[in-house]
């Protein structure tokens, strides 16, 4: 970032440090200009935001996935290109578990680079992506993350899948040692394409949404990451969890039109790349909830 | 007598009726089991398994098949290849085939990318079983499309044969030796296995469910028939393998 930009924080301001933060960051380290258009307040609309960004000149924005998704849902019923209205050099997406394919529709959909921030309320930044888009570096002057088998709690190699856990090393209000953060993730000790030689973060969901199908565990990180990658499949979805099949309810991709069978099609697509049984619903819209998106539910 | 349960033909120029019918004579293979090919280029099979390049998957070269199956056909087989994303016309498709001759159907996971559990391969594995031709899949690492979901549809469709293809997933697919033990319905076809998965699949569930392939053209028919003969085993279980299992599935002498 540069003191010439002008930030869109697309994230809450109220009962989060989140929007907040991320104003302070880009005002005091960067001196840059910043829209504080929120996410869900009082006065924060999406398509006042949109406004704002078009009339201001916006170039960076930080917000959550389902949020930018909203944002050009509204642009897009109200007639405003946004390719061309708003000039996006970066979308950087936080607050929701993002897969890769996810993310790519959403550069295609802005035409911008969109890049991942990971962090949380209680321990602050915990991973960001370089131009390299494949895992995070840590702020490892703040914090020092370690990965543990969330069952026996010892500490696992370089590459293995475990929990996340976190000890911040300048809070003194709330210090926080070895905190579990129920996230999944491996580390990997490689030199990044973009030069930095520092142990790298990959994220592989959370502990708590894992899905359990007939005694058969599946990680929604990965099932978004092959539906995401169907070319039928539009932006938004969310899961039903039924004691023998997930039920995914899906838009169509602006690209697809609808005939009877498509959701067969979809279906049996998904299973042959995750192996999840599963039934497809598609409708027109998947309305905003105006919250942090709940992706899986639990039906049953 | 040998057969060969297991060569594709497509339209390229790598893997030729001509390169094929040299390569038999070479091993002492009298018949063949066709199945269409070229849909992926097997010179760069790898860059497919892992989804790199993308198959050629909605040119089916079944006519080829079919033009060969009509002019020789106490020399060859074939088994029909279609895409189960096409739901009701995949299923119309393969009936029409079995009516012009073919003697199978052939699935291609890689290629087409679907699931063995969705509503159309079960309705084509029922057809299968309707017109007592064998059904035909090889098996991926993909979950949807597992050695595990293959056994799944044996034992939905009894009355159906299945043959999973180059002995299951990997180089020693034990799960599909056993499933193949398990249920009578289902069969194993040799090529790309490794000596050892065939050795211990012959121990698993005995020459009776093993069906010999070579994988023409990604492989040659005399080196795939090496593997085999090398495996010691009694004549009569060479019988089995070679030629008498297929026979029995495609009811022909
Ligand atoms: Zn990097």
């Amino acid at each position: 970032m540069k003191s010439t930009d002008v930030v869109a924080i697309a994230l809450p301001y109220e009962m989060s440090s989140a929007g907040q933060a991320f104003q302070r960051v880009a005002q005091l380290c960067f001196g840059a200009a910043v829209l504080p258009v929120g996410k869900g307040g009082a006065y924060s609309e999406p398509c006042k935001t949109i406004k704002m960004m078009c009339d201001l000149g916006c170039n960076v924005i930080f917000t959550s996935p389902s949020y930018i998704v909203e944002l050009m849902k509204v642009a897009k019923r109200d007639g405003i290109d946004i390719t061309e209205k708003i000039h996006l050099d970066m979308i950087w997406l936080t607050g929701e578990g993002c897969s890769d394919a996810f993310r790519k529709k959403i550069k295609k959909m802005w035409g911008c680079d969109a890049r991942f921030y990971y962090g949380s309320l209680e321990c602050g930044a915990l991973g960001i992506e370089c131009e390299a888009g494949c895992g995070y570096h840590i702020p490892i002057s703040h914090v020092y993350v370690e990965i543990i088998d969330p069952d026996t709690k010892e500490k696992l190699e370089d590459g293995e899948i475990g929990e996340i856990v976190v000890t911040t090393l300048l809070k003194e209000g709330t210090p926080l040692i070895r905190y579990r953060t129920q996230d999944l993730g491996y580390m990997e000790r490689m030199e990044c394409e973009c030069g930095i030689e520092l142990p790298k973060l990959y994220l592989r969901g959370r502990r708590a949404d894992q899905i359990y199908i007939a005694g058969e565990e599946y990680a929604p990180f990965y099932v978004e990451e092959m539906l995401m990658r169907i070319e039928e499949v539009g932006e938004n979805y969310y899961m039903n969890v039924h004691e023998d099949h997930v039920e995914v309810v899906i838009e169509l991709s602006a690209e697809t039109k609808y005939y009877e069978g498509i959701e067969e099609i979809i279906s049996s697509k998904l299973e042959f790349s995750c192996g999840i049984p599963n039934n497809i619903v598609v409708v027109d819209e998947i309305p905003y909830s105006g919250k942090k998106m709940k992706r899986v539910n639990y039906v049953y | 007598m040998i057969i060969d349960g297991h060569v594709h033909m497509g339209k390229g120029d790598f893997g030729t009726l001509d390169e094929l019918k040299q390569d038999m004579q070479k091993a002492g293979i009298d018949k063949a089991v066709l199945v269409p090919g070229g849909m992926i280029d097997v010179r760069r099979m790898t860059r497919y398994i892992t989804g790199v390049e993308k198959p050629k998957g909605d040119d089916i070269p079944n006519d080829v098949i079919e033009h060969i199956i009509h002019s020789e056909p106490d020399k060859f087989y074939g088994f029909y290849c279609v895409n189960p994303h096409k739901r009701r016309e995949a299923v119309i498709d393969l009936e029409n085939g079995i009516q012009k001759g073919f003697k199978g159907l052939k699935l291609a996971p890689i290629v087409h990318g679907f699931s063995l559990a969705s509503k159309t391969v079960m309705e084509l594995a029922d057809l299968c079983g309707q017109y007592n031709v064998p059904f035909y899949s090889h098996v991926l690492f993909s979950p949807g499309a597992s050695t595990k979901k293959m056994a799944a549809l044996a034992k939905e469709f009894p009355n159906t044969n299945f043959i999973i293809g180059h002995m299951g997933f990997g180089p020693a697919d034990v799960d599909a030796m056993e499933y193949a033990a398990m249920y009578d319905n289902l069969y194993l076809e040799t090529s790309q296995g490794s000596f050892a998965g065939i050795k211990t699949a012959l121990e698993t569930c005995g020459s009776s469910k093993l069906i010999f392939g070579s994988e023409f053209p990604l492989y040659k028919p005399i080196s795939s028939l090496m593997t085999i003969r090398e495996l010691n085993c009694k004549e009569s279980d060479f019988d089995n393998i070679l030629y008498k299992n297929i026979q029995y599935l495609l009811n022909v002498k």
